[in-house]
């Protein structure tokens, strides 16, 4: 029994997954106005979405997916876009429908009553937003027609951010995969945290992608999906590294100043995010030796190795 | 020293980590002048980003900080610089060692963007200003500090106080001479915190008088200067210099500006 309601949330999971993508193209397809920050705002809403699913999962034993269904990638002007999307909530509508009449766990049921209704809510307001997108569009058209079109991204640009899309949206499903299913709640949220980050890095390059006249590649990297906290950490502080060389030598690449300080930007936050992880795989290691961590604004008694080199600081010049 | 500046990773030795540090932290040394006039608090890490800044009040005649704390963001300031391969392979093989002068020069430029924070800070948000006056004339620079200093005390700022001028000014007050009589002796006794020479754009023509009290200001430093590493870029290697700082001028009243 608990096998089967694991089953139909796995495909409530896929389904929000696939609509989070479908949302998130169409959004940055239109650059910055009022609609796309509508439609963002409702993919956050399927983000969390997808956060309860994998919650419930993890918590009737299973294994949450990362897997999505298949997001339908053709182009079209922001108005049909839109359309699509309020059809694909009326997929979501009838499929939690079904769902709710075939589970029979309370909590569950509750849960997806209340996805349930967000859905309907949001089929609606994408059928406001396509109107309201069909005036924004017009009013583009005709601006577009007074002023030249910019030039589409040099290809090696292009390849940069593409490569960079890449990257955040592994590491955003990796790290959402890990903050939901490790036990330990100061590392589910770091972990999320972290993939809410990467999230804004797939956001940002994206719209620069389609304000090239771009359309950004929503496909993944090889997800490293465990539950071991140390091969967790570890894979995510190596992909990291990874990521914060690859920008480090396209920086130069850029043409476009823009383009590279927030190449740099983002760049930052990677080398926050190694930071962070590695404070964790620390304390994961403390634990593993069977140390208690030292606590809070306390040294350990003794340097677990010899003590590195110390840099020399500036520290106070005064007197 | 931690990882997270990504030196474990870099592909030099030990030796050339310990030699960047030194110059960097050398240099940046004999540049700074706002640190060597205001009180640090920290370094408290990288990974704070906020200092609270309190204002202060009076209830009852007792005084007291207001009721709401204002939090103010800790700015990261940085600079980069390169070393070529070629440079690395050079002092590995020769007896002229390892040139740091890209390391020195992007040093420079942070500490002189420090002080660019602290005293282009303190000149923009004094409270207190004055007239320069004449400083080529003997008793000029005298008579301008003695004022900054009646005013910083009539506003309940006692000393000790200082004051931040430019090389040219300093030398214009060090030329004045006459009768036994030194103009610059007569202002260091009423400045006993010191006179400091800055080329910060801030005092070019203009001089600072302060009680650099740390009730008054102080600067707080996050993550002190300390140079990562960025990565390789082909054969050549990329770093990065930084810190965190930011300057809490807590009573904004206690710097008098002289223009």
């Amino acid at each position: 029994m608990t096998e089967s309601i694991i089953e139909l949330l796995r495909k409530d999971m896929r389904g929000e997954h696939q609509a989070i993508i479908q949302y998130l193209r169409h959004a940055y397809a239109m650059g910055e106005g009022e609609v796309a920050c509508e439609v963002e705002a409702i993919a956050r809403e399927e983000m969390r979405h997808l956060d309860w699913l994998a919650d419930l999962i993890v918590e009737l034993g299973g294994d949450p997916t990362m897997e999505r269904d298949p997001v339908d990638m053709s182009p079209g002007a922001p108005a049909e876009q839109l359309l699509k999307d309020v059809d694909l909530e009326q997929v979501a509508i009838d499929q939690y429908r079904a769902h709710i009449d075939a589970i029979d766990h309370p909590k569950v049921r509750r849960i997806l009553s209340r996805i349930l209704h967000d859905e309907l809510v949001h089929k609606g307001q994408f059928g406001d937003l396509a109107e309201e997108a069909g005036a924004e569009h017009a009013a583009e058209a005709e601006k577009a027609e007074r002023t030249e079109l910019e030039a589409g991204p040099a290809p090696r640009t292009a390849a940069i951010l593409g490569h960079g899309i890449r990257h955040e949206y592994t590491v955003v499903l990796q790290y959402l995969y890990h903050s939901f299913v490790s036990p330990d709640k100061e590392i589910a949220e770091e972990l999320s945290n972290a993939a809410i980050n990467e999230m804004q890095h797939m956001g940002w390059l994206s719209e620069e992608v389609a304000e090239g006249g771009g359309d950004p590649d929503m496909s993944h990297g090889d997800l490293v999906l465990t539950r071991d906290h140390r091969e967790m950490l570890e894979a995510n502080i190596a992909v990291e590294r990874e990521v914060t060389r690859d920008y480090t030598e396209q920086i130069p690449e850029l043409d476009d100043p823009g383009l590279q300080s927030l190449l740099e930007r983002i760049r930052d936050h990677e080398i926050h995010h190694v930071q962070a992880f590695q404070e964790l795989l620390e304390e994961v290691t403390e634990e593993e030796s069977g140390e208690e961590p030292a606590p809070p604004n306390e040294a350990p008694e003794a340097p677990r190795e010899a003590e590195p080199r110390r840099a020399p600081s500036v520290g106070s010049l005064k007197g | 020293m931690s990882d997270y500046l990504m030196r474990e990773d870099a592909p030099i030795t030990e030796e050339v980590w310990a030699a960047i540090d030194e110059m960097v932290i050398s240099v940046v040394k004999k540049i700074l002048v706002g640190r060597r006039v205001i009180d640090l608090v920290g370094p408290v890490g990288w990974g704070v980003e906020v200092a609270p800044l309190f204002a202060f009040t009076e209830q009852d005649g007792a005084a007291i900080a207001t009721p709401t704390t204002e939090y103010v963001h800790l700015e990261e300031i940085a600079e980069e610089f390169m070393l070529r391969a070629r440079q690395i392979a050079i002092s590995r093989q020769t007896p002229y060692g390892l040139d740091l002068g890209a390391a020195a020069i992007a040093a420079t430029k942070l500490a002189k963007t420090e002080d660019r924070m602290i005293i282009g800070g303190l000149a923009s948000l004094a409270e207190c200003s004055g007239a320069l006056g004449d400083w080529d004339t003997l008793g000029g620079p005298f008579r301008a500090v003695a004022d900054a200093v009646a005013q910083l005390r009539a506003t309940g700022f006692d000393g000790p106080f200082a004051a931040i001028m430019s090389p040219a000014m300093y030398a214009r007050l060090a030329s004045l001479f006459m009768h036994g009589r030194r103009e610059l002796a007569l202002v260091e006794s009423i400045l006993a915190d010191g006179i400091f020479q800055s080329t910060d754009p801030a005092v070019a023509d203009q001089v600072l008088v302060l009680s650099p009290q740390p009730w008054n200001m102080d600067l707080v430093v996050g993550q002190d200067v300390t140079t990562a590493w960025l990565g390789n870029v082909g054969l050549d290697q990329h770093f990065r210099v930084f810190e965190t700082l930011i300057l809490r001028l807590k009573r904004p009243g206690a710097v008098c500006v002289l223009r």
